[in-house]
């Protein structure tokens, strides 16, 4: 371009980059529709089996304790706590609680997935196996489908973490935490749906 | 910062035409990797044909190739994967690139006035996970027992571990989740850019009807789509992991699943997917109706809340789908009813397009030809599909040819003719070449009278009581009468595929050495017609202001001031207020 480059008054700067938010959050909130979808349809395919079924849970089906999915709901809410804390810490500029907050919810989610797995182990113990019918099915493919969910926040807090601890984070580019808190929101909404509507009803 | 910075031009061959993110050159590789599929699902169907003509005959050409093992000829277990991969391969790998992801990542920003996507780096994202989807098609040909053959719709019994054994079925639909998460990622980025990145002025009576076509589109992508993702999931839990979803058996003592739930899965997405492809057919063929016609499109507004209307209720008629299934009645008169509310909006838009053409000076060039096309057997089409929508007709039509005729008529033929259609319009922008007139019509002529005669013979037939998928229809004494009208069918489609010659000639021919286009040779209106052909990457510069909607044509004013017949959307008219209805005002100074 010929046009010598002027720098841009700060107030337009920062209208521009509140346009710049709004568009990046209305692309994630379109993710979410997606994702909530394929989670609804989930929600749909255990619906049906179970109005299927006269007899819920089958009678077959061994008993085994819900205290760790109980447990895994609170840790998964805490976890969603704990971010919302750090990002209102980032919008007040306290960048050291924003950090620690983040690392924080890395270790919740690590938790989460670590009881998650010593469920599923104990589950098949009591010989409850993927392959014994269709409530296993239900239980061991909506918690993988969600795991992998959680596998992915995982990933997504240790990178955050990473780049807080290196203080890459200000005000301006705040957004790319505040979606990824969204969508930690969001998978954390979707374990609790599940643990109400597979293990308690 | 601004909103929309001005990128400087990549300078090396990786940047510029491999991971790009100019949403221009995605659309073209979209356009490419169409192509090639669509070639390969047509002699997928040409291999159908010639096995429904002749059938354990030895298939030419393609026979002495692929089938040495057979002596060249269709064998028994080759058939099911034949016709799975077609129906597969043409919507998720041909028309859905083709139609969405050529024309809406060329087409959006170029419209509404933008310098790109919204997301350009997930734009790049999107096409490269799509090729993934591709490879993992052509890989699923090479596992032991083959590749998918479970049909398109893929319900199990068929497609679990027993009904189709081995990996390639687990990888077609291990592609269809890939291709989905593609195809949600482009939907995305359409649907924000609309909403964020439309120029000053553009307001959304003032969209073109591409664009809104594109935009309801990846609406239904963004939210359907994944369904089909949850459903492929499922059956690929069910086949590598032993769960049992979709396997038969009785809840209660926690035995299996339910089969049909898959098929709950499947039309759930299934039955929006229709209308994700055809909706941007439609879009592109009101607007070009419109620009050839020389005239205002009719009651814009009316096009836009019947689009609106149909992709709203394109959500809730699936169940029409599985009238056949036990479902109860009272629910299958619901959805009967809801299914045939849709020929209402269906209706305002044909009638639209009527009145758009009614007294205006048409021009019949090529991609008015193919829109024309269009509305014809998206009208055969929908007339046909009543009769699969009334519950009565339903059970004696219901997987017969009729059903194979009446979809392909709207989602094949109507979608393909729809595809050229853009094809031939946007080409000059898109090279800088016009293409030529002569082949263009030869092409259209060969491809539209062959495929109304294709998809007629399928629905004769079908009314005639052949059943779909048989391998070989005369082993039954009931159906051997029939084997005249299959082989004239099949030697129709072989005439369509002839035609095809015509555009690659055409295409590649017209790439190099075709007449230079000029910045506006259909003397348009609409935004992209505004910026040279091939537009620069930035596309914009600066980003235009527009005045009104994209069809002024005709209007007396401008003819007389101006000394032509249409206004560009960026050109102020003084004196006088346009708007996107300028009909009546037209019909009083006329």
């Amino acid at each position: 371009m010929a046009a010598k480059i002027v720098e841009m008054p700060p107030h337009v700067a920062a209208q521009n980059r509140a346009r710049r938010e709004w568009t990046a959050l209305l692309g994630m909130i379109f993710v979410l529709a997606a994702w909530a979808m394929m989670f609804a349809a989930l929600f749909f395919s255990y619906a049906i089996v179970r109005v299927r079924s006269n007899v819920w849970p089958p009678v077959n089906a061994p008993e085994f304790s819900i205290m760790l999915p109980a447990i895994n709901s609170f840790v998964i809410a805490l976890s969603s706590l704990v971010l919302h804390r750090g990002v209102s810490h980032l919008r007040k500029e306290k960048f050291a609680a924003f950090r620690n907050a983040f690392i924080l919810g890395s270790v919740f989610a690590a938790l989460f997935l670590g009881l998650q797995w010593h469920f599923w182990s104990d589950l098949m113990a009591t010989g409850l196996t993927p392959d014994s019918g269709s409530y296993a099915s239900i239980i061991f493919g909506l918690t993988w489908v969600h795991a992998a969910h959680v596998l992915i926040g995982f990933f997504a807090l240790v990178y955050l973490s990473i780049q807080a601890w290196r203080q890459a984070y200000r005000l301006e580019n705040s957004i790319t935490v505040r979606l990824w808190t969204m969508y930690w929101h969001f998978v954390g909404i979707v374990w609790l749906l599940m643990f109400v509507t597979i293990f308690i009803m | 910062m601004d909103l929309q910075p001005i990128h400087h031009e990549p300078t090396s061959f990786v940047k510029k035409y491999l991971f790009t993110t100019d949403h221009k050159v995605i659309g073209k590789q979209f356009l490419w990797a169409g192509l090639l599929f669509l070639l390969w699902g047509g002699l997928l169907a040409m291999m159908i044909r010639w096995q429904w003509a002749y059938p354990g005959e030895k298939v030419p050409v393609i026979g002495d190739i692929f089938l040495r093992e057979s002596g060249g000829a269709v064998t028994p277990s080759l058939y099911p994967k034949l016709f799975t991969n077609h129906g597969l391969i043409m919507i998720f790998w041909a028309i859905t690139p083709m139609l969405i992801g050529a024309f809406g990542n060329y087409c959006i920003p170029l419209m509404i006035g933008a310098r790109d996507m919204a997301f350009p780096l997930l734009n790049m994202l999107s096409f490269w996970v799509f090729v993934i989807s591709q490879i993992m098609v052509g890989a699923s040909f090479f596992f032991d027992n083959g590749a998918a053959a479970a049909a398109w719709i893929s319900y199990p019994p068929m497609s679990g571990n027993i009904g189709t054994p081995g990996h390639g079925q687990t990888m077609m639909m291990a592609a269809i989740f890939v291709t989905g998460v593609a195809t949600i990622m482009g939907g995305i980025n359409y649907v924000t850019t609309v909403i964020r990145f439309r120029a000053p002025g553009m307001t959304w009576m003032r969209l073109p009807l591409t664009v809104w076509g594109l935009w309801l589109t990846s609406i239904l992508n963004v939210l359907f789509v994944p369904v089909l993702g949850s459903a492929g999931l499922l059956l690929i839990l069910d086949r590598m992991f032993g769960t049992q979803f979709f396997v038969a058996g009785a809840n209660a003592t926690g035995t299996g699943g339910d089969p049909i739930l898959f098929q709950h899965l499947f039309w759930i997405f299934g039955h929006p997917e229709v209308y994700i492809l055809i909706l941007p057919a439609w879009g592109i063929v009101g607007d070009v109706i419109s620009f050839f016609s020389r005239k205002p499109a009719y009651w814009y507004k009316g096009t836009v809340i019947a689009l609106i209307a149909v992709t709203v209720l394109s959500a809730v008629v699936y169940g029409h789908h599985m009238f056949m299934t036990g479902m109860n009645p009272l629910l299958g008169q619901s959805f009967m009813i809801l299914t045939l509310v849709i020929s209402i909006p269906a209706e305002v838009l044909f009638l639209n397009w009527l009145h758009t053409m009614w007294k205006g000076s048409i021009r019949l060039t090529v991609p008015m030809l193919f829109a024309l096309g269009t509305v014809f057997v998206f009208g055969l089409g929908g007339l046909t599909g009543i009769f699969l929508g009334t519950i009565s007709t339903d059970i004696y039509l219901h997987d017969t040819m009729y059903v194979v005729g009446h979809f392909h008529y709207t989602m094949a033929a109507a979608t393909f003719l729809g595809t050229f259609c853009a094809v031939y319009f946007w080409f000059p922008k898109m090279f800088g070449r016009k293409m030529n007139p002569m082949l263009g019509k030869l092409h259209f002529w060969f491809s539209f009278i062959f495929i109304t005669l294709v998809f007629g013979g399928q629905l004769i037939v079908g009314y005639a009581g052949q059943p779909r998928w048989f391998f070989d229809p005369y082993q039954y004494t009931f159906l051997q009468h029939l084997h005249d009208a299959n082989i004239k069918t099949s030697w129709a489609a072989f005439a369509l595929l002839f035609g095809q010659i015509f555009f690659v000639i055409n295409f590649f021919k017209s790439m190099f050495a075709g007449e230079e286009a000029g910045d506006n040779p259909w003397e348009v209106g609409t935004l992209e017609w505004t910026i040279p052909s091939p537009p620069p990457v930035h596309n914009f510069d600066p980003i235009p202001t527009v005045y009104h909607g994209p069809h002024e044509y005709a209007h007396p004013g401008v003819l007389e001031k101006m000394g032509k017949d249409w206004l560009g959307q960026d050109e102020a008219f003084e004196g006088i207020e346009l708007s996107a209805s300028t009909d009546e005002k037209v019909a009083q100074s006329a």
